[in-house]
């Protein structure tokens, strides 16, 4: 499979990289908004869990034309990521309320017009408990929006559909007046996922804003109230028309009838959390997918890097692999080997 | 009413003589020493069970989503009952961990973790709760909780942010947050695990960072309670890398780690980090569940492919080596070979002949030095009491081993060849095929002493002209040669045992019928026959197999499947009442694989295979001898290494996107099944609906590899059907625009099912760009380009059509994901595939296609991620292929083809249908979208003069009834629908068109246990007044509906 075989796998993914975006959800948001004209009038935009910041890039593309700096956005993610035109970052945690009093700093002291949040968890390949900890994000989203967003304002969140998602749409029909669900064209036919788009928000009278979980609070729910017509239903709109690409589609890298010249990706993946296993790998020389192929990292805080050296060592017995055992004080430790190796 | 359901294992847990295991909602129990299935209980509908917790008494708490049961287990010598205790227990929050709490006087309460952090004291009598909340409130994936006989309660949560809170609670005020004791950070990723251990002090972690990490807990002795937690010390001790992927569990058990991870290894530690094994358990699944019961024997997993496993703790390490020398130190081992588990037989470099066994140790055996210094060729017999030599001037010697006096005996030395023996084979306990220079092949039959010509052969030229192995079955003999060819010649009319002088006469010099190169060019490695059927390997990593037939009275091959060996130098088969073991070399270790098993149950690192190796297999035990670094070295593995019996079978690794049931007269359940793990497979489903209280089981009957890409969809053509046999053409398309195509029979011997009567052949294998190599030479061709503009499209669906016409063809309409409609026609005699047309569908990925006869008309239904149901004629397609030139360039249509007509039903992709006529020209079709909703239209459609047209006449859809896109949908004559989403309900309605009305009503829903999915078929249902459905996705469950 060469570079560019996923150019032609996914349309988006390929004009995401040729339009500059940073990933290829930003067509998702456009392709929301040509449905639902969220940016109409919005001149104070908040993007939630932002990181790698293609929505923010497309708050601030839209919510700016002609260069103008009108509009205030500022993007939250606990991560930090590279800096954007027009758009002021907060690396913080949604779940604090601090957060939310540093959001309307901001806005020197008023209420958001838009929320938007793209965030998605790890997820585990379990799919009830994926559905589970998407649908907690999606909570966890709107209860800081409760302490953000202005009445009437607009909130645009990503879900997972699943088995329980009419217990989210009740949750959500509480505090906003029209909530429908949506599915833009760019995102795959075949994923779970799809979008809530939650106009004019009119919480419950006396409704005092807090961070616990909303779906704590309440009474237990019973599974068969959920079920039948009690159930509550959100229409389910389709964003963007056919004249959108597929992104299901293979198309020609000649599409259009455009010259095709490869574009690297605009933002290289942020370190994964296996990075480490990865270098000691490398530098190991070790291959885990062999039988028997092992390293341990003896976590003990009284040798020093010169004892490390000599206890290093590559054991070989004839029906084991090489394994490598490593004593070292810490990671910092051994992060300085490796650059001496270098 | 779920009546078989295999899909994610999330609990396993062993009690005494008892497995645990939750599939799904339900509880299963199977008796541990014999993996016997013996009960099963519903606890957690509709949610999976993700925990099994053994509790005081006869108790188990049982836990999924947010729902906990406290089941209570009944034994009797014979059978386990277990009943439901009350109600399941539901709560607001999803719970990640359970313990009962350990004091004597609180029996009925139990500590819940929840993934918001907090932590229920939870009195299951009189469902009241204490609550305590964390003050750090998190998500958490994972986590443990224990309690002591004081009741004080200790959490261990692993967060998201990479860090690990310790947090302990005691009659704590409820309402209050409580503190943190200890931060654990370390970790880069996700905490899947928290687990503490009490006898080592140790708490085990794992994380998405793809390591185990323990940590020392140091407690002062005098504290006691939380105060104990509260002044611990607690530090990382070690960082363990081993797994490939997340690290999903581990547990500590005695002085061993075992973790398990997405990886599907199961790798066993030692407390300091020592790596003791790695079992590839799951074929590739990930392993979300395990238990190590207290014996500390065995390891019992839960995969991601539904299966569970019995593992034994120490195995595979319990084989001990020893090295044999030699007297003289200036003389090295060249060539071995066993007699029996405690002798063996070596040549030495200076070409002295030695017997070693236990009694007599070394010994050396007389042998003509004269005639052996230089050059040896040296083979055991069939029953190891014979050692043959041959050697550089033609001479055969021949040795016998004396049961008495324990000595190798020469009983035979004749000149049996002009050249040089090359190779040489036992056919069987007195037969043996020498091949000499330029192909000069023999056979030999030992008689009285001497050795007879029974034929001469010549092996066909190539550039390393020799035979690698030889075998005899009636007048055959098949030899298989260096340049990875098999030849098949006539020895006779009545075969080797019965000739008795040279027979040269009635023999055949050459081959009568040859399979050329078939084991590619490093060469064949064995033969054997198992009952009717020819087994050979080779050096291209392959066992393949081959029937044995009559035609005109002369026995033949012909190739049946072609099965990919986790080796690359696939040496022998070997089989044993039970399996079929395939020996052979990866890299350099010596691997013995378990075809009933389909693992690798032994791995040796023998250096490879470039070397002189023995093996026996005795009393269950496996010696394996072999030669490196010029010293003899012997493996013994104790008995029993190989018992890896599965608790549960095990389906697809991955999603499963395609199921098509195989048509038997007589009610056999036999699926083919496809999906993201690229394996075709065959699954026969026992005992479906005779008795609901039985166990339904399934086996895998075969698993066919060849695709290179994942496979998406299936069609099937009958082509016999009877009582005795059932004969099908598979088709088979997937990603990298790949197409197979498989002939799958299989014979009833008085109407059962029997693994061994199903073959399985691939016929053909298309791509459409061909293949890999192909493309690289092409490109290399046109130099000035650097990529390929064209995408490589993958197949979505495929649809096989025998053309009435022509029945030796067959029309096969494929749906691309390249928005084209494809057209392709395959030749049952010829086996060739020719694409005939490509009709462009506006740069849409087509998702689903179908065909159907109206009058004298094919048409074809495509179904895209427009939500357009267009309907097209392919008259004309069929013509030409009926008409078919012989020019090759002409077959490909060039007819403008256009939709006659359109249904809009879908904002957006259409996953699912179901046709069915009503009556005459009048038909219905239901749809199910990815925008929620199901879609029934009544259309009529007319002919008139050639031209067709449809006609809409009634409409009816739903956008309620299923919360997330519709996946799967049937239509049954009886009119009721079935429908099925990724929400994992199963619908079913009633349908009625009177002709004014189309009346549609639910009547039934119920859950799936299969997320994902992706769609869903129809089984027998044995039983008029029932319908067996069976959906799939992550993994597939039959579902009854009974009217």
């Amino acid at each position: 499979m060469g570079k560019t075989s996923k150019d032609k796998r996914d349309i988006y993914y390929r004009r995401a990289k040729e339009e500059g975006w940073r990933a290829r959800s930003a067509f998702k948001l456009l392709q929301i908004d040509s449905e639902f004209h969220i940016f109409e009038g919005v001149t104070k935009a908040v993007d939630l869990c932002a990181a790698p910041g293609s929505w923010s890039q497309v708050l601030s593309r839209k919510l700016n034309k002609d260069g103008n700096q009108t509009a205030r956005i500022v993007a939250v993610d606990l991560q930090a990521m590279a800096p954007l035109d027009g758009v002021v970052q907060i690396q913080g945690d949604i779940t604090k309320v601090s957060t939310a009093e540093e959001i309307i700093k901001h806005f020197r002291n008023e209420h958001a017009d838009l929320v938007v949040c793209d965030g998605a968890p790890d997820v585990t390949g379990l799919h009830d408990m994926d559905i589970y900890i998407q649908s907690q994000l999606l909570l966890a989203a709107l209860n800081i929006t409760t302490h953000i967003l202005k009445p009437h304002g607009i909130f645009v969140a990503k879900i997972f559909r699943g088995k329980d998602i009419s217990l989210l749409y009740s949750q959500l029909k509480i505090f906003f007046k029209d909530v429908y669900c949506t599915k833009p064209r760019s995102s795959r036919n075949s994923s779970i996922e799809a979008f809530v788009v939650c106009k004019n928000y009119s919480p419950p009278e006396g409704y005092q804003p807090h961070m616990l979980n909303p779906l704590l609070t309440h009474e237990h729910c019973d599974f068969n109230q959920l079920t039948g017509i009690n159930r509550y239903v959100v229409p389910f709109v389709v964003c963007g028309d056919l004249s959108q690409p597929d992104s299901d589609a293979c198309y020609s890298l000649e599409y259009e009838g455009k010259e095709y010249k490869y574009h690297e990706p605009n933002q290289s993946p942020i370190s994964p959390p296996y990075e480490e296993a990865i270098t000691l790998l490398e530098k190991g020389k070790l291959q885990l997918k062999k039988p028997g192929t092992s390293l341990t990292v003896f976590n003990e805080p009284e040798s020093a890097i010169s004892a490390f050296k000599e206890k290093c060592t590559i054991s070989s017995s004839p029906e084991e692999e090489p394994s490598v055992t490593v004593s070292i004080s810490d990671n910092k430790a051994l992060k300085e080997i490796d650059d001496e190796s270098k | 009413m779920s009546e078989l359901l295999s899909t994610d294992v999330l609990a396993v847990l062993s009690v005494g003589d008892y497995i645990f295991v939750g599939i799904g909602y339900t509880l299963r129990v199977y008796k541990k020493s014999t993996n016997n299935f013996i009960s099963k209980l519903d606890v957690c509908y509709p949610d999976k069970i993700h925990g099994i917790v053994k509790g005081p008494g006869n108790y188990l708490a049982v836990f999924g989503g947010k729902q906990i049961g406290i089941v209570e287990v009944k034994s009797s010598n014979k059978t386990v009952l277990t009943t439901l205790y009350n109600a399941v227990h539901r709560f607001n929050d999803w719970v990640i961990a359970a313990s009962w709490c350990s004091s004597n006087n609180e029996p009925s309460k139990l500590a819940i973790l929840f993934a918001h952090n907090c932590l229920y004291v939870y009195d299951w009598l009189k469902n009241e709760a204490k609550e305590f909340q964390c003050e750090e409130k998190c998500i958490l994936y994972g986590g443990s909780v224990t309690s002591d006989k004081a009741d004080n309660f200790v959490v261990f949560a692993g967060t998201v942010f990479q860090e690990i809170f310790i947090w302990a609670v005691r009659n704590f005020n409820i309402g209050e947050e409580v503190p943190i004791l200890h931060r654990l950070r370390g970790h880069n990723g996700v905490i899947f695990s928290v687990t503490f251990d009490p006898i080592t002090s140790l708490i085990c972690s794992t994380s998405d960072d793809r390591t185990i990490r323990l940590w020392s807990v140091g407690i002062n002795s005098s504290d006691n309670g939380i105060q104990k937690w509260k002044n611990a010390n607690i530090s990382l001790m070690t960082t363990i890398f081993g797994h490939t992927a997340r690290v999903w569990r581990a547990a500590i058990r005695k002085d061993f780690v075992i973790s398990i991870g997405e990886d599907s290894l199961v790798c066993i530690w030692t407390k300091r980090g020592t790596l003791i094994n790695k079992i590839e358990a799951h074929h590739g699944a990930p392993i979300w569940s395990i238990d190590v019961p207290e014996d500390g024997n065995t390891i019992i997993t839960g995969g991601g492919d539904g299966a569970v496993h019995v593992w034994p703790l120490r195995a595979n390490t319990n084989f001990v080596t020893k090295i044999i020398p030699l007297e003289s130190s200036n003389d090295v081992p060249k060539h071995i070979g066993l007699l029996n588990s405690t002798s063996m037989v070596i040549i030495t470099q200076t070409g002295k002949m030695l017997t070693q066994n236990k009694e007599s140790g070394l010994k050396e055996v007389s042998l003509d030095t004269t005639k052996y210094a230089s050059y040896i060729v040296m083979q055991i017999s069939p029953d190891r009491k014979r050692v043959s030599l041959a050697s550089l001037n033609g001479y055969l010697t021949l040795y016998e081993d004396n049961s008495e006096t324990r000595c190798l005996q020469r009983v035979l030395e004749q000149k049996i060849m002009d050249s040089k023996v090359l190779s040489m084979h036992w056919l069987n306990e007195d037969s043996l095929l020498v091949c000499g220079l330029e192909g000069c092949m023999k056979t030999v039959k030992i008689v009285q002493g001497s050795a007879l010509v029974i034929s001469n052969h010549l092996l066909p030229q190539s550039r390393e002209r020799w035979t690698t192995t030889a075998v005899v079955h009636e007048n055959l003999l098949i030899c298989g040669d260096r340049a990875g060819s098999i030849h098949l010649f006539r020895i006779g009319d009545v075969g080797i045992d019965n000739l008795l002088t040279d027979q040269t006469n009635s023999c055949h010099i050459h081959p009568f019928q040859s399979l050329l190169k078939i084991h590619g060019r490093l060469g064949v490695h064995s033969c054997k026959i198992i009952e009717d059927k020819l087994l050979t390997t080779g050096r291209d990593g392959t066992l393949r197999f081959y029937k044995l037939q009559k035609i005109d009275g002369q026995k033949t091959i012909s190739p049946l499947q072609i099965d990919k060996m986790p080796m690359d130098w696939v040496s022998i088969t070997l089989k044993t009442c039970t399996d079929l073991y395939v020996l052979g070399f990866k890299e350099v270790d010596f691997v013995l694989y378990s075809t009933a098993h389909q693992r690798v149950l032994l791995r040796i690192r023998c250096g490879g295979g470039h070397r002189s190796w023995d093996y026996v297999l005795n009393d269950g035990n496996f010696y394996f001898t072999y030669i490196r670094d010029k010293q003899i070295h012997v493996a013994k593995c104790e008995p029993n290494f190989l018992a890896t019996l599965a608790v549960e079978n095990g389906f697809h690794t991955k999603e499963v996107y395609c199921i098509q049931p195989i048509p038997t007269s007589i009610g056999h359940n036999i699926l083919i099944s496809g999906g993201e793990d690229r394996i075709l497979r065959v699954t026969h489903i026992n005992g479906c609906g005779s008795d609901s209280n039985n166990n339904q089981k399934f086996t895998s009957m075969a698993l066919l590899s060849g695709h290179i890409s994942s496979i998406k969809t299936l069609s099937l053509i009958n082509l016999q059907n009877t009582a005795e046999c059932t004969r099908n053409l598979i088709f088979s398309g997937g990603g990298r625009a790949q197409l197979k195509v498989w002939l799958i029979s299989l014979t009833f011997e008085k109407n059962a099912v029997h693994v061994g009567n199903l073959t399985c052949v691939e016929l053909a294998s298309h791509m459409l760009r061909g293949t890999d190599q192909q493309q690289r030479k092409s490109l290399q061709q046109e130099s000035h380009q650097c990529h390929y503009m064209d995408p490589e499209t993958r197949y979505m669906s495929i649809n096989a059509y025998r053309i009435p016409r022509k029945p030796n063809f067959i029309l096969l309409l494929l749906g691309c994901s390249d928005g084209f409609l494809r057209i392709f026609s395959y030749d049952i005699e010829t086996r060739n595939i020719s694409t005939r047309t490509a009709i462009p569908y506006y740069n849409r990925c087509i998702l689903m296609t179908h065909l159907f006869n109206y009058e004298e008309n094919l048409i074809a239904l495509t179904m895209a991620t427009d939500g357009i149901v267009n309907f097209w004629c392919l008259n004309d397609v069929v013509d030409d292929i009926v008409e078919d030139l012989p020019d090759k360039d002409k077959l490909v249509s060039k007819i403008p083809i256009l939709p006659f007509a359109k249904l809009g039903l879908h904002q957006c992709g259409i996953n699912s249908y179901d046709l069915k006529m009503l009556k005459e020209s009048l038909f219905i079709l239901a749809t199910g979208g990815d925008d929620n909703l199901l879609c029934l239209v009544v259309f009529e459609i007319k002919s008139e003069n050639g031209v067709l047209s449809l006609h809409k006449i009634r409409k009816w859809n739903s956008a309620s009834s299923h919360s997330t896109q519709v996946t799967g949908l049937i239509l049954n004559e009886s009119g009721s629908l079935f429908s099925v989403g990724i929400d994992q309900k199963v619908l079913t309605f009633n349908y009625r068109y009177d002709d004014i009305k189309l009346i549609v009503s639910l009547v039934h829903d119920t859950i799936t246990s299969v997320a994902d999915v992706q769609g869903m078929t129809m089984c027998y249902a044995n039983d008029v007044d029932s319908t067996l459905l069976c959906t799939y996705g992550k993994g597939f469950e039959l579902i009854r509906r009974t009217r």
